[in-house]
C-alpha cells in the first residue's frame, strides 16, 4: 500500500488487508510475464508475428497491466494486416489505459493502414501530447505524415532515432514502414544502418537482401543472403531466396527494379 | 492503489483512476485479441470505405446526413403502435379534435374543407395542382403537429425535416392514389384547342365518365368525348387529339349526309339528337350503315386545317367517313358536367 494512505483508518481493516494482498503481484508471475514479453519481442524481430502475438497474449495472461504487451498485440495485428481488429483491440486497451501514448500511437498506425487518415492524425497528435516520449510514437507520426503525403515524415523518423530509448530495431521498424508504403530505397538505407549497428541478427540481413533484390542490386543481395545464412544456417526462407537469386530474373523483375531505382523508391 | 497507466496513487476500492480514468481492476479482462479470417474482410471493407470517403467527401457527407435521419425514421416507425392517432390523421384536424386541441383541429379541418371545395370547383384548371398541394400541406401540418409531441423531437430542424417527408409521403401515398382512383370513375378534362363550336371553347373544364364508368353501349344524343386519329389528305390535315360531340347514329342505323343535311334512318335527327354544331361546309355525301360497335359522330365541333381555299375544297369521302364513324374503343365516355367557367356551370345536355 502506498505510503500516502498508510495513516488512513478503515472500518474493515481485515478486508483492506485482503485487498492489499490480492493486488500484490507475486514476483515469480511478473518475471514470467516479462520473459514472455522478451520472447515476443524477439519473435517480432524475426518477423514471426503470429508467434509474437501469442507470446504477447501469454504475457498479458500473467500480467494484465503490462501495457507494452497490449501495444505489442496491436502492433502484431497491424503487421498481420488485421488492421480492423487492431483498431478494435486498441480501442479496448485504451478504455483500460486512457490516453496512453504508446497505445494511441499503435491505434494511429492501425487507422492509417485502414486509410482513415483523419483518425490516424488525431490519434498521433494525442499520442505525442500524452505524458512521456518514445521512438515508437515518432515512428508512427512519421508513418501518418508519409501516408498523408506530407514531407516532414523523414524529420519524424530522425526525431525517433534521437529519443533516449532508441535501439537498432527502431531502424528496422522505420524500414518496415517504408516497405509498407513501397519506398524501398529509404527502407534499404535504414536496414543498412540497422545491420551496421547489429550485424549478428540474421533476419535483418535477410530483409536487407530483399530490399537490394527489389532494387536490382543482385550481388549485394546475394552477399546479404549469404551473411544471413551464416548467422542462421537452417533458415528455409533465406535458402529459397538464394535459390531464386541464382535461378536468374525475369525481364519484368529486371524492368521493375530499374524503374524503382530510377524513381528513387 | 497505484494506477497502471499514470502511476497516480488512488484511494483503495476505486474501480477507475481518479486522474486518468484508467481501469484499476483488470482481473476479469479478456486478453485474447479478436482475429480475422484469412481474407481479412473487415480490414478490406474498412479500407475501401475510407478510400471512398476520402475520394468523395460530399458523397460521404450526404450518407452521414442520411444516417442521421435513420433515428428519426425509426422513431416514426415506432409510432405505429399509436394506430389510433394515425387513423384519425387521415382527415386533417380530426386527431386534434379528438384529443386535446379542438380549436386547432377545427381550424385545420375548416381550411382543408374550404380548399377541397375550391379544388372541386376549379377542377380541370391550372389552379387544381396548387390547391391539391395546399390541401396536402394543411394535412402535413396537422399530422406533424400531432406527432411531434409523441415523437418528442426537440430540434426544429428535425421537425421541419419530418414535416417535409410527411408532405411527400401524403402526396404520393394518399392524395395521388386517391385522385387516380377517382379519375377512373369520373375524369376532369380541359377542352383542347381543336374543339371549336358546339358551345365549347378552349379551356372549358368538363367532367367525363372514366374507364370504370364507361357504358356498354351509348344512346343516340349522348354527348361524348372521343379520340381522333391523325389524318392527312391533299388540302386537309386533321391533328390527333380529342373530339367532343353528340352521337348521331348507333349500331344498326343508316346515316346519310346530303348537301349539308344529316339524315338518320331517312329522317332528320330528333330534338336533342342533332350534332352540337353545323355540318362542315362541302362535307362529302355519305351513305353509312353502322355495323356493331360503330357510332356516327359528325365532326361539327372539330376543327381541321385546310391548305388552300377552304371554300372550294370538297371533303374526300374516305376522310369524311373515317372522321364520322367512330369505333366503340375510341369513345372515351359521356361528358356529364361542365364545371368551368362557373357562368356556364351545369349538366351537359
Amino acid at each position: 500500500m502506498p505510503g500516502r494512505f498508510s495513516n488512513l483508518e478503515f472500518d474493515d481493516q481485515r478486508r483492506h488487508n485482503k485487498d492489499e494482498g490480492k493486488r500484490e503481484k507475486p514476483p515469480v508471475r511478473q518475471s514470467t510475464a516479462g520473459e514472455h514479453l522478451a520472447k515476443a519481442r524477439e519473435e517480432d524481430r524475426w518477423g514471426r508475428f503470429e508467434s509474437a502475438l501469442r507470446l504477447y497474449t501469454r504475457a498479458l495472461q500473467e500480467d494484465r497491466a503490462m501495457i507494452a504487451a497490449w501495444v505489442g498485440q496491436v502492433q502484431m495485428l497491424v503487421q498481420l494486416d488485421e488492421c480492423h481488429e487492431a483498431r478494435l483491440w486498441s480501442d479496448k486497451a485504451l478504455e483500460l489505459f486512457r490516453n496512453n501514448g504508446e497505445l494511441l500511437a499503435a491505434k494511429a498506425q492501425a487507422c492509417v493502414r485502414l486509410q482513415d487518415m483523419r483518425a490516424g492524425l488525431t490519434c498521433s497528435d494525442a499520442s505525442l501530447q500524452a505524458a512521456g516520449s518514445s521512438p515508437w510514437r515518432w515512428e508512427v507520426r512519421g508513418e501518418v505524415l508519409l501516408a498523408n503525403g506530407r514531407k516532414q515524415y523523414e524529420d519524424c523518423f530522425q526525431k525517433a532515432l534521437l529519443e533516449p530509448a532508441v535501439e537498432w530495431f527502431d531502424r528496422v521498424i522505420i524500414a518496415r514502414i517504408y516497405l509498407y508504403h513501397r519506398n524501398v530505397t529509404n527502407a534499404l538505407r535504414y536496414l543498412t544502418e540497422a545491420v551496421n549497428m547489429e550485424p549478428t541478427h540474421g533476419y535483418t540481413w535477410f530483409q536487407l537482401g530483399n530490399c537490394q533484390k527489389a532494387l536490382g542490386l543482385i550481388p549485394a543481395a546475394k552477399t546479404s543472403y549469404q551473411r544471413s545464412l551464416e548467422l542462421c544456417p537452417g533458415s528455409v526462407l533465406v535458402k529459397q531466396a538464394l535459390d531464386e537469386l541464382k535461378s536468374g530474373r525475369s525481364l519484368f523483375t529486371w524492368m521493375g527494379s530499374i524503374l524503382r531505382r530510377w524513381r528513387g523508391r | 492503489m497505484q494506477c497502471w497507466n499514470c502511476g497516480f496513487e488512488n484511494i483503495p476500492g476505486l474501480k477507475a483512476c481518479a486522474r486518468c480514468a484508467s481501469a484499476l481492476c483488470l482481473d476479469d479482462i479478456s486478453v485474447e485479441p479478436p482475429r480475422s479470417s484469412t481474407l481479412h474482410l473487415a480490414t478490406q471493407v474498412d479500407r475501401a470505405s475510407n478510400r471512398l470517403k476520402s475520394a468523395f467527401p460530399y458523397f460521404t457527407r450526404f450518407f452521414d446526413w442520411m444516417a442521421g435521419l435513420f433515428p428519426v425514421l425509426s422513431e416514426a416507425l415506432a409510432l405505429l403502435v399509436s394506430w389510433r392517432s394515425l387513423l384519425w390523421s387521415l382527415i386533417p384536424g380530426l386527431a386534434q379534435i379528438k384529443t386535446r386541441r379542438p380549436r386547432i383541429g377545427w381550424i385545420l379541418l375548416s381550411i382543408w374543407l374550404v380548399l377541397l371545395l375550391v379544388a372541386i370547383v376549379s377542377i380541370a384548371t391550372d389552379w387544381t395542382w396548387y390547391l391539391v398541394n395546399a390541401m396536402v400541406l394543411v394535412h402535413a401540418v396537422s399530422v406533424t403537429s400531432l406527432l411531434v409531441e409523441e415523437l418528442a423531437f426537440e430540434r426544429q430542424i428535425i421537425r421541419a425535416a419530418f414535416g417535409v417527408c410527411l408532405f411527400f409521403t401524403l402526396s404520393y401515398c394518399l392524395y395521388r392514389p386517391v385522385t387516380t382512383l377517382l379519375s377512373r370513375w369520373y375524369q376532369p378534362i380541359v377542352v383542347p384547342a381543336q374543339i371549336r363550336g358546339g358551345g365549347f371553347v378552349e379551356g372549358d373544364g368538363i367532367i367525363c365518365q372514366g374507364p370504370w364508368r364507361r357504358p356498354a353501349q351509348y344512346a343516340r344524343g349522348d354527348v361524348v368525348l372521343y379520340a381522333v386519329s391523325s389524318y392527312q389528305r391533299t388540302g386537309f390535315y386533321v391533328p390527333e387529339g380529342l373530339g367532343l360531340d353528340r352521337i348521331v347514329g348507333v349500331p344498326g342505323d343508316y346515316v346519310q349526309t346530303r348537301e349539308g343535311r344529316l339524315l338518320v334512318n331517312g329522317a332528320d335527327p330528333a330534338k336533342g339528337q342533332a350534332p352540337l354544331g353545323a355540318i362542315p361546309r362541302h362535307f362529302a355525301d355519305l351513305d353509312i350503315h353502322l355495323a356493331a360497335g360503330e357510332y356516327a359522330i359528325l365532326p361539327s365541333s372539330f376543327s381541321c386545317t385546310y391548305h388552300g381555299n377552304a371554300a372550294q375544297l370538297t371533303w374526300p369521302p374516305d376522310l369524311a367517313r373515317q372522321l364520322m364513324v367512330i369505333p366503340y374503343e375510341d369513345v372515351l365516355g359521356r361528358a356529364v358536367f361542365r364545371i368551368h367557367p362557373l357562368s356556364r356551370f351545369g349538366r351537359i345536355e
